[in-house]
């Protein structure tokens, strides 16, 4: 395709050490993460996948293979987190199964949602935790070399490189690409699908190609059946100026959009062995879930937002305020690239003033068909970046839209937040570049220089706010103290105690019996199982009753989390903790200890 | 228009060059500078010193600011900051007011006041504030205890330990008054937990109050039950000997919201108060209330 360039095998060379990197530095930094709510649940849901994978295995040995496909069986196996695809989830399931350190102690067993006769015959390569997280770096590491081969293929090497350098230096992006989460690898697939998508336009079998990745990325996560509207528009813009409207007619279809039609929801149902039985009640049932979606509570400028709509300026504000600045001015940069000739000159006709010389290398009529319909047009890379970069922000802007909370909802618009950053230093290089007293090698030092310069304050801040990646908000913001003072949301997922945990296993009475607040009991059991928390220590429950009844109590802050400090304080008649877990002088977790403080401090009013 | 010349694009390039430069060095500097300003713990036992050596009294109460700083602060001046001292409706009634804060921060209930003195331990600031005090005649939550409450419709309240229990439920239930300590806007208060009822009015009677020039008091619906989709007003009357004093309105969306009534013509007397709490639709409607009469 004219406008897209050949990569060669030293940018394949270079993406492979991006993704090693990505891979090794993701893999490091996650061994102090916390376990986040959702991980436990689908650390539960992983391990009740792999039974029936392991069933079938002993059904096949015993010759009755058709025994793990009947209703009951599935039923038993994938009923557990049925609101979510389940491809990533078995990914996790494999990797735990192929890599996790089985050195369960007997109260561990306990936490697994199945029952095991003996300890597991694994590589023991690493803990649990990091064995079922291991596909989401994998997966965030993939996203890094793809954008810098699509950076290579829209505009050069720079280009790329930098955009790669830029997503992963991202703050929250690295926070999200440790973990056994969804968000990380629909980003990736994502990306997959539109760069799939681009060689279709010209490559026939990327049709098909391409409708599996959309397959796939429609078994990773929901948002991604929104993407073949993105790219239905993105494709009438670039056929467009190849219409014939005298005598009107419309192009036939091509082939992606159609095999993406067929193939995509075949290789949805195909993955998913609880749509093997009443598809039409579970797809449904899927449906309705992700439509009538709970809401979350999302602290936004001061105030907190339980019931819709939330302010239709939140993904672009918690954007603002948590996405490296350099990076979104670069953005702006880029989508100035892209736009200059169509603004200036719809501008010169306003005005007008003569038009610029057309130096459109296009001509129209071309030579497309079904099977190659961008052949000979121009791919208009702008519009395709500007579409998937704006549009996962404006999806969660709607006012219709039910309020999930972070911006892991819109994280694929990164990737091309980055691609068009890196694409507009790459043009500032080049004309820099073009100066006499800059030779080439002088161009190529500035070009390397500046991609890691850009990527510098990204990085400096995931460094300063790890691990505590939800409540990291950038320079523009004040840091995390300044997002505070702004009233943004402080942090979610209950994950921050895992930092208090060695702390608590020193000091703790035996058996003590604490109340763990938004941390779920999956984590706490993860904790467990992978030797992080005394085994002896008891999870009181929720709520008020557990409060009560428990000996010690952690409150992670958020605002409309603040009636359990006032609970735990009417409960232990005392306002004064044990201890306050901050990052950066901001308090993510208040610890409290019945009796310790109570005689000291005075009386219950 | 005329066409761009080599020279303005070769100066474009470096200009946009160096403010791109520029505005790297100030993202690098700026996401230093705020993750290394932080209060340590020298700085919080620093201003702890002072405050001991400085606070001759023990009824003075200590403000934290910015809100988010609380949890620091119960921590460091725990000592001091007990369930009472934490629940405040506001400071009027005391001469002496501290305040610690982060970042130049202001307690709002100090908006406005100039510190009489101020002590800076690093990031983290100790003052004090003087106010005139006013003097609380009667505390209408403190004497709880000596109140009687009934619905309107006649049925009588019965007192079962700090309860007073309006239905057969032993306290459990939400129809009852009592002392309470209520979430309203996200901030603690200690209150007088008063639920109203379906189609009547609950009535909390006092007799014999020692009255004053105001009588003064706070408003609020449980950050519980505001943040449903109930959203009936709860109307608050106060009646002096049967007369109508004065009514609050309290709006679901309303935070811990003051008011106060001119009781100058009962000034010195002795008088009969009753609260009447009533609401439209009484689903989901923890009203909590604290009044008081100043001289």
């Amino acid at each position: 395709m004219k406008g897209l360039r050949e990569t060669s095998w030293r940018d394949w060379l270079i993406a492979l050490l991006l993704f090693c990197g990505s891979f090794a530095a993701l893999a490091v930094a996650q061994r102090d993460q916390g376990v986040m709510r959702d991980e436990g649940t689908y650390f539960d849901a992983a391990e009740r996948y792999w039974g029936w994978f392991e069933e079938l295995g002993d059904n096949i040995a015993m010759g009755s293979f058709g025994k793990s496909f009947e209703a009951k069986n599935l039923k038993h196996h994938w009923s557990f987190n049925n609101e979510h695809p389940v491809l990533i989830k078995v990914l996790f399931a494999f990797s735990w199964r192929a890599f996790h350190r089985c050195d369960c102690n007997t109260r561990a067993r306990g936490f697994h949602p199945r029952r095991y006769k003996a300890a597991h015959n694994s590589l023991g390569l690493m803990s649990e935790i990091s064995a079922f997280r291991l596909p989401g770096w994998l997966l965030t590491a993939l996203a890094v070399s793809l954008i810098f081969l699509f950076g290579v293929r829209v505009e050069n090497r720079l280009a790329g490189f930098a955009a790669a350098l830029l997503y992963i230096t991202m703050p929250r992006t690295f926070f999200h690409g440790q973990l056994a989460c969804f968000d990380s690898g629909i980003t990736t697939l994502w990306i997959l699908v539109v760069y799939g998508y681009l060689y279709a336009l010209e490559r026939a079998r990327w049709g098909i190609i391409t409708a599996i990745f959309f397959g796939l990325a429609l078994a990773a996560k929901h948002n991604a059946w929104f993407i073949p509207f993105l790219l239905l528009i993105h494709y009438a813009v670039v056929v467009w100026p190849d219409l014939s409207f005298r005598p009107f007619r419309l192009p036939r279809i091509p082939l992606v959009f159609i095999a993406m039609a067929i193939l995509g929801p075949l290789v949805f149902w195909a993955h998913w062995p609880w749509l093997w039985f009443e598809p039409i009640k579970h797809v449904g049932n899927y449906f309705g879930f992700h439509l009538h979606h709970s809401f979350y509570n999302m602290e936004y400028l001061g105030q907190n937002w339980g019931l819709p709509p939330l302010p239709i300026g939140f993904p672009f504000g918690m954007t603002l305020f948590t996405a490296p600045t350099v990076l979104l001015v670069l953005m702006f940069g880029g989508f100035w690239v892209y736009a200059r000739k169509p603004v200036t000159a719809f501008w010169r006709r306003l005005k007008q003033l003569r038009p610029e010389p057309y130096d459109d290398p296009f001509r129209y009529p071309a030579k497309r068909s079904w099977l190659r319909p961008g052949k000979g047009l121009n791919p208009r890379l702008g519009t395709l970046f500007a579409l998937n970069a704006i549009f996962p922000l404006v999806l969660i802007a709607f006012p219709s839209t039910p309020i999930f909370g972070g911006t892991k909802h819109f994280m694929p618009a990164y990737p091309f937040f980055a691609l068009l950053a890196g694409v507009a230093l790459s043009r500032l290089c080049a004309s820099v570049a073009a100066l006499p007293s800059v030779g080439p090698w002088r161009s190529k030092a500035l070009g390397l220089a500046l991609a890691v310069a850009v990527a510098l304050p990204g990085a400096l801040n995931t460094l300063f706010t790890h691990p505590f990646g939800l409540s990291q908000y950038n320079a523009l913001a004040g840091g995390p103290a300044g997002g505070a003072d702004l009233g943004l949301n402080r942090q979610f997922w209950g994950y921050a105690p895992r930092q208090l945990l060695p702390w608590v296993n020193e000091t703790f009475p035996e058996r003590a019996n604490v109340y763990f607040h938004d941390t779920n009991h999956s984590s706490y059991g993860a904790y467990i199982r992978a030797g992080l928390l005394r085994d002896d220590i008891r999870y009181a429950g929720m709520e008020l009753g557990a409060i009560r009844a428990s000996s010690h109590a952690m409150v992670i802050h958020e605002l409309h989390f603040a009636k359990y400090d006032y609970w735990i304080w009417d409960a232990y008649g005392s306002p004064t903790p044990s201890r306050v877990l901050t990052l950066d002088g901001v308090p993510l977790v208040t610890v409290y200890e019945r009796n310790k403080n109570a005689a000291v401090r005075g009386k219950r009013p | 228009m005329t066409e761009k010349r080599p020279d303005t694009i070769k100066r474009a390039s470096l200009l946009a060059l160096v403010l791109l430069l520029l505005l790297i060095a100030w993202e690098v500097i700026a996401t230093t500078y705020h993750h290394l300003d932080v209060a340590e713990e020298e700085d919080w036992q620093g201003a702890l010193a002072k405050l001991k050596e400085e606070r001759q009294v023990e009824d003075q109460p200590i403000l934290f600011a910015p809100r988010w700083a609380d949890p620091l602060g119960r921590f460091y001046f725990g000592e001091w900051v007990d369930l009472k001292m934490a629940t405040l409706s506001d400071v009027d009634r005391y001469s002496v007011v501290w305040q610690v804060s982060l970042r130049d921060a202001r307690h709002p209930w100090l908006k406005g006041q100039t510190p009489k003195q101020v002590w800076n331990f690093g990031p983290v600031e100790l003052a004090r504030f003087e106010q005139k005090p006013v003097k609380v005649l009667f505390d209408f939550y403190e004497q709880l205890s000596v109140a009687t409450a009934r619905k309107s419709s006649g049925q009588v309240c019965k007192r079962v330990g700090k309860k007073l229990l309006c239905d057969s439920r032993r306290g459990q239930g939400w129809n009852h008054v009592g002392p309470s300590l209520a979430e309203v806007d996200f901030l603690p208060y200690r209150c007088i937990y008063a639920h109203p009822v379906e189609k009547e009015k609950l009535e909390i009677s006092y007799s014999g109050v020692p009255m004053g020039q105001t009588l003064v008091g706070y408003t609020g619906i449980d950050d519980y039950g505001s943040r449903r989709k109930a959203k009936s007003a709860v109307l608050l009357e106060v009646y002096v000997n049967g007369k109508s004093l004065g009514r609050v309105d309290h709006q679901n969306e309303w935070d811990w919201r003051r008011f106060t009534f001119d009781t100058k013509a009962y000034a010195g007397k002795k008088a009969d108060i009753r609260f009447a709490i009533s609401t439209k639709k009484s689903w989901a409607r923890p009203f909590c209330f604290r009044a008081e009469v100043r001289k």
